[in-house]
């Protein structure tokens, strides 16, 4: 420990501390006779340095001011590495800094005890819970330490007409999520930050909600997970509400979570469940079917067979892909510059630099191109998120300066780059066995490799998106809105539900510019999902009246539609037919898991009406019950605009009910939202192909100079002796012929394996094949950008003078 | 202070003696570095010489271990001269050394003897 202080005071007065010792040799020198007067103070003092274990520092400051004033002396060379190696870190810094803001975020915290519940039985699976079930649970399975709910949003008249949404948590939700409320929930209600932007003084104060006095306790925190803008407790749901059942109904509505206690497994738990589902059924039998359990599934799960995770992997290799293509690009471009300067390398090796110094001092200069780049991609990657911020409005945009975990993660891959691009390089240029080009094929391969990758993917991905803007969803949704009105809230039962919906039905089918209405249990294309599993398939399915195949426009192939009062009868699609009953015929058959003998009697058209752009729909369609009514809402289709009815049809929901918020929406907004999510992430693959083929120019550019110069002398004395332009220009593709053609074989393999990886997770694209056409794009386009890139180089050679490549050296 | 146990030439010394010697002569009291040079001369009837280039690095290696002070002083000349004492650290350091060197000694000796 001394030691080093004493090492750090020799550092600090290490002028004075030389001074004094080249004072006491001189003095020395005096004394002794001059025969013997030998050696040098400078070696002496080097010498010294090294003792003070110094040395280091002054090789490093010796290295990074020779490699400044090289980096400064060739702008043009340090501009174009600083983009280049700029592009290539800053899309992973990008990727990595908006994932880690959404992991931030969106996860809750000790996210490996949180579990999301699910009610199951034989044949059932449903994602939604009712509030008796979820407390009998809290109350007594040991496997959880709490457990969770969360409502639906409900739209809430907000003191004198705006509206706002509400949704009714159980309190130990803000805390189990991780989010830091600003005061208990208690009696009182909880608001949003960005409710609370409008209104700024409701804090503290009693607001009037649907009417009835409520006092605001404190503020939610925003995050993207959240969808409302008020909430309150579940007891309280009544006050709000009138006519709110929510505490007495067993039917399902609230999504469910579940701490799980400290080493208590989900499987173990699940198994717990069983047992208290029997109970359950035992005091509830026609609430709760026999044998209901619960399913708990950790909510963050790696699973590397899931899609998710195969896309994300998939997704940040192509990040890092492009990282790739930039350092190889890079090592190609330190390996040109540095044949230009081997007179220099070689010299200092004579004058009698070791090869270790050497590497050393040509690698000090990758590292500060590096870090020249990193700050760069730093700078690029903070613009490139304000740009996203600006367009897109979700609330996770880490704008602003970067974090240090940003900062870090970003020193991280500069060194490696630098290590990638600049080690193999320095060892190479400084080696006395002459040049083999072996390393410049390696660069050069791995580049086209990467970039042929990425562009196939991103060609791949934008031919599909063409063909779903193009697709046929099966059914004329343009014309397609529905309207909920959120009976069961207001505690209608099933006989009242249903005359309410009769009388709507009435109403609206006599509104200007309506077709067809059809009551529906489940929204198309929306959040609710209900179905079964059956032998590893998952089938969706809907709740719809008689007139729902009308209202949607879906033809019957086989078999016929539901008569009113029908029951225990079922139509299915084309697809539910083929994998249910394959080769055979689907009427009359019974529905393999269910217990109560439903009979298929129709057979429809393969439409995907629960979730958008599913090729094979595994979709069946029961008629709706009189307990389905009080969720149910209408669908309706207009000859018109839907956007235009949509107010009517909410004016006349409430006209029936003046309590009701009822909620409208129109069919393409969904799917034009579910578009526009998969178009900003094709955005963002076709920009990665972009820069891949920007990069590949900057590479290849680089190695025709590079060929250039090295052969200068061969191109001047073989152009003297005639040879005609198409052989120069040839000579100097030959060498790079082999890497850019087993780098391009090498991408377009990868990019097609890669693309259908991420064409399974998103929905919509779907299976579209092989396209021939995207492949020949590709090659094309690489063509194109290998002739411009190998131009100005060509040029260059052509116009070599003989009697100048003579003195060249 | 014995005999080097193989000749060598005048401006030469094994490595890691020198150490050993300046620590040695510094036993007696403090020197400063010409005095140390010419005192390991004069010990070793000048077979020893110890050149500056070497001799001044080595005092900085002990300074920086800690087993030496220097302090600024005026010489019989009126030169400004720095002089060199032992610290403790550096007394402990020459009973190690010099045990090791005897150790080392007396094995190369009797392998010199017995072969």
């Amino acid at each position: 420990m001394s030691q080093l202080l004493r090492r750090i005071w020799y550092r600090v007065n290490r002028r004075r501390i030389e001074r004094e010792m080249a004072e006491e040799m001189a003095y020395h020198r005096e004394l002794i006779p001059e025969q013997n007067r030998l050696g040098s103070d400078w070696r002496a003092i080097e010498t010294t340095r090294e003792v003070w274990g110094w040395g280091w520092l002054d090789r490093l400051t010796q290295d990074l001011r020779y490699g400044t004033r090289l980096l400064l002396r060739s702008p043009g060379f340090t501009l174009t590495a600083m983009l280049v190696l700029g592009l290539g870190i800053g899309v992973p810094v990008t990727v990595f800094r908006q994932v880690a803001a959404e992991l931030h975020a969106t996860t809750a915290p000790d996210p490996a005890t949180l579990v999301s519940l699910s009610r199951r039985a034989p044949g059932m699976r449903s994602t939604v819970m009712s509030y008796p079930e979820l407390t009998f649970y809290a109350a007594n399975a040991q496997s959880f330490r709490q457990v969770i709910g969360i409502s639906q949003t409900y739209q809430a008249t907000f003191e004198s007409g705006e509206t706002v949404r509400l949704q009714f948590v159980t309190p130990n939700y803000f805390q189990e999520f991780g989010l830091a409320v600003s005061a208990p929930l208690g009696e009182s209600a909880l608001v949003s930050e960005s409710l609370l932007q409008h209104r700024p003084d409701v804090v503290g104060q009693t607001i009037r909600l649907n009417g009835r006095p409520v006092r605001v306790a404190g503020v939610v925190p925003r995050t993207p997970r959240l969808r409302a803008d008020v909430w309150m407790a579940f007891e309280r749901q009544p006050y709000v509400i009138e006519g709110s059942s929510v505490l007495t109904d067993w039917s399902a509505t609230l999504d469910g979570y579940a701490r799980l206690r400290t080493g208590v497994s989900s499987a173990a738990a699940e198994q717990e469940t069983h047992a208290l589902g029997s109970a359950l059924h035992q005091m509830h039998p026609k609430d709760v079917p026999a044998d209901a359990y619960l399913e708990a599934r950790p909510i963050l799960q790696f699973d590397p067979a899931s899609s998710e995770f195969q896309v994300a992997a998939t997704a940040s290799g192509m990040v890092m892909l492009l990282l790739v293509a930039a350092c190889a690009n890079l090592g190609i471009l330190v390996l040109a510059r540095g044949v230009a300067r081997e007179r220099e390398i070689r010299t200092r090796m004579a004058l009698g630099a070791g090869r270790r110094r050497v590497v050393r001092q040509l690698f000090t200069e990758s590292i500060l191109l590096a870090a020249v780049s990193g700050v760069t991609a730093l700078a690029l990657s903070s613009i490139a998120l304000k740009a996203i911020e600006l367009r897109s409005d979700a609330g996770t945009v880490p704008s602003g300066a970067p974090g240090w975990l940003s900062i870090g993660a970003t020193a991280i891959l500069a060194m490696v780059a630098a290590t990638v691009f600049g080690l193999p390089a320095a060892v190479r240029l400084t080696s006395l066995v002459p040049a083999g080009g072996r390393m410049r094929s390696v660069f050069l391969g791995a580049q086209v490799a990467a970039s042929c990758l990425l562009l196939v993917i991103s060609s791949l991905m934008v031919s599909s998106v063409q063909r779903l803007r193009h697709v046929d969803a099966g059914f004329d949704y343009r014309q397609l809105l529905y309207v909920s009105p959120g009976l069961k809230a207001h505690g209608y039962n099933g006989t009242s539900a249903q005359a309410y919906f009769d009388q709507l039905h009435a109403v609206v089918a006599r509104a200007p510019g309506v077709e067809s209405a059809s009551i529906v249990w489940l929204a198309p294309w929306g959040n609710s999902h209900s179905g079964a599993a059956w032998q590893g398939h998952q089938l969706a399915n809907n709740h719809v009246d008689a007139q729902f195949l009308d209202t949607m426009g879906i033809p019957v192939i086989r078999g016929r539609n539901f008569r009113v009062g029908e029951r225990r009868i079922a139509i299915v699609t084309q697809a539910t037919a083929r994998t249910l009953w394959p080769g055979e015929d689907p009427l009359g058959k019974i529905l393999p898991w269910d217990t109560e003998g439903t009979t298929v009697i129709g057979v429809v058209r393969d439409v995907a009406t629960t979730a958008i752009g599913g090729a094979n729909p595994l979709e069946f369609y029961l008629p709706i019950a009189t307990g389905e009514f009080p969720d149910s809402m209408l669908l309706v289709r207009t000859s018109g605009t839907p956007k235009e009815l949509l107010h009517t049809l909410e004016g006349a929901a409430r006209g029936l009910d003046d309590r009701l918020q009822p909620a409208g929406r129109a069919l393409s907004d969904d799917y034009d939202r579910e578009l526009s999510k998969i178009t900003q992430a094709l955005t963002v693959v076709s920009f990665l192909g972009a820069v891949a083929v920007l990069l590949s120019a900057i590479g290849l550019a680089g190695l025709a100079g590079y060929t250039v110069v090295q052969r200068t002398r061969e191109f001047g004395l073989r152009m003297a002796l005639g040879a005609r332009a198409a052989q120069i220009v040839r000579a100097i593709l030959s060498p790079m012929f082999r890497p850019i053609a087993v780098g391009f074989v090498c991408g377009v393999a990868g990019g097609s394996a890669a693309a259908k990886i991420l064409r399974s997770g998103m929905a919509g694209i779907g299976e579209t094949g092989f396209s021939p056409l995207s492949y020949v794009a590709v090659l094309l386009l690489f063509g194109i950008v290998v002739a411009l890139a190998v131009l100005a180089p060509a040029r260059r050679a052509l116009q070599i003078s003989p009697a100048k490549a003579l003195q060249h050296e | 202070m014995g005999r080097l146990p193989f000749p060598m030439a005048k401006t030469e010394l094994v490595p890691g003696t020198l150490t050993l010697l300046i620590l040695r002569v510094l036993q007696t009291g403090p020197l400063h570095g010409y005095a140390i040079a010419l005192r390991i001369g004069q010990l070793s009837s000048d077979v020893l010489q110890v050149e500056e280039g070497s001799l001044y690095p080595a005092l900085q290696k002990m300074l920086m271990k800690g087993w030496l002070k220097a302090d600024w002083g005026v010489s019989d000349t009126n030169r400004r001269v720095r002089s060199y004492r032992l610290t403790p650290a550096g007394k402990k350091q020459l009973e190690t050394e010099l045990a090791d060197y005897r150790n080392v000694n007396r094995a190369i000796e009797s392998v010199l003897k017995l072969a």
